[in-house]
């Protein structure tokens, strides 16, 4: 009988912990959902270059099922970063780890400007427009909601800015 | 000398050593965000040591992992919340958690510190930095998932196996005291 309730002390211990770990599994799973489009439309985007001007400022198509990145890729030709951080016109690396997922875009390039940051001196920021302000966004470019209507800026900023 | 020079003596060189182990560990987990042996060992420190020690081991600790951190010095407005976060484990095991000694008691007081040690930087991030309440707090959620997971983890498996040996070699000592000062 003891053999026993020492085999099941372990046991117990075992599955309470794989009870933890899976509930929060569950919890990081549920809480980053990936925002994607549920119908077409078009957002507003608003670009400002390093001097504080503004390079573009229209209105983009969008597509059901495409992430905020999507509808960039399509309309822009985008530099990402590789998993170093290095500049990479491919965009092909994606970041996956627990708390940090998707594309991390360091430029832009449109028909008539281009935005290139370096990461460590300069970076492109992403604002979503709340109703009164622009607010800088919580959500890397892959990951940001929208829907029909919104409006978007990003900004070439300095750091320390 | 004095027993209480040599007391102190003791302490200070107990004080260093533990605050040093706490510091390595931490900087060795450093590349994995919020995993960490750093909760189980102050847990271990404050029921061992006391709160007087544990203050001060946390002390020298949120000090020098600021100097020595090899991510760089967190920003000064960080410093409180930091000394905060990791003093409210003996505060709490010296006042409403003083019966506690069940490994799953102090697992569950893990778990749940790892959010209450997040919380503790919004008053700085939010004041100080500019951050957005909201957003801020839903985004620091997975890293608290995390840490609440290995403080339950690390505390529930290893809490009793390390409290007794780090007690043995804190009663050798005291004991090798006692036959040298005859």
């Amino acid at each position: 009988m003891q053999n026993v309730l020492w085999l099941k002390k372990p046991i117990m211990k075992f599955i309470i912990s794989l009870g933890v770990v899976l509930l929060g599994i569950v919890v990081i799973r549920l809480i980053s959902e990936n925002h994607r489009a549920e119908a077409d439309g078009t957002i507003h985007l608003t670009i400002i270059d390093i001097e504080g001007q503004t390079v573009f400022d229209e209105d983009i198509p969008f597509y059901q099922g495409d992430s905020f990145y999507d509808v960039l890729d399509r309309t822009f030709d985008l530099t990402c970063a590789t998993a170093t951080y290095q500049q990479d016109d491919t965009c092909a690396y994606t970041f996956n780890s627990f708390a940090y997922q998707g594309k991390v875009i360091l430029g832009i390039k449109g028909n008539d400007f281009e935005l290139l940051s370096d990461w460590s001196t300069t970076f492109l920021s992403f604002y979503i427009y709340d109703g009164s302000d622009y607010r800088l966004s919580t959500f890397g470019p892959s990951n940001i909601p929208f829907q029909q209507g919104d409006q978007f800026m990003i900004r070439h900023d300095e750091v320390g800015e | 000398m004095a027993i209480n020079q040599k007391q102190l003596i003791k302490d200070t060189a107990l004080i260093a050593i533990c605050a040093a182990v706490l510091l390595v560990q931490q900087m060795a987990f450093s590349f994995l965000p919020n995993v960490q042996l750093t909760t189980l060992l102050v847990v271990i420190y404050a029921k061992v040591l006391g709160f007087k020690r544990t203050s001060l081991i946390v002390i020298i600790h949120v000090l020098a992992y600021n100097i020595l951190s090899p991510f760089g010095a967190v920003t000064p407005i960080h410093l409180p919340s930091m000394f905060i976060g990791w003093m409210l484990i003996p505060i709490s095991l010296r006042t409403f958690l003083k019966k506690v000694e069940s490994p799953m008691g102090l697992a569950t007081f893990g778990l749940i510190f790892g959010f209450v040690y997040g919380w503790v930087y919004i008053p700085a991030q939010v004041f100080f930095i500019g951050s957005p309440l909201i957003p801020y707090l839903m985004m620091d959620i997975p890293f608290e998932i995390v840490m609440g997971i290995t403080n339950f983890l690390t505390i529930y498996w290893l809490y009793l196996p390390l409290k007794k040996a780090f007690a043995e070699q804190l009663d050798k000592f005291e004991q090798k005291e006692k036959i040298d000062g005859r």
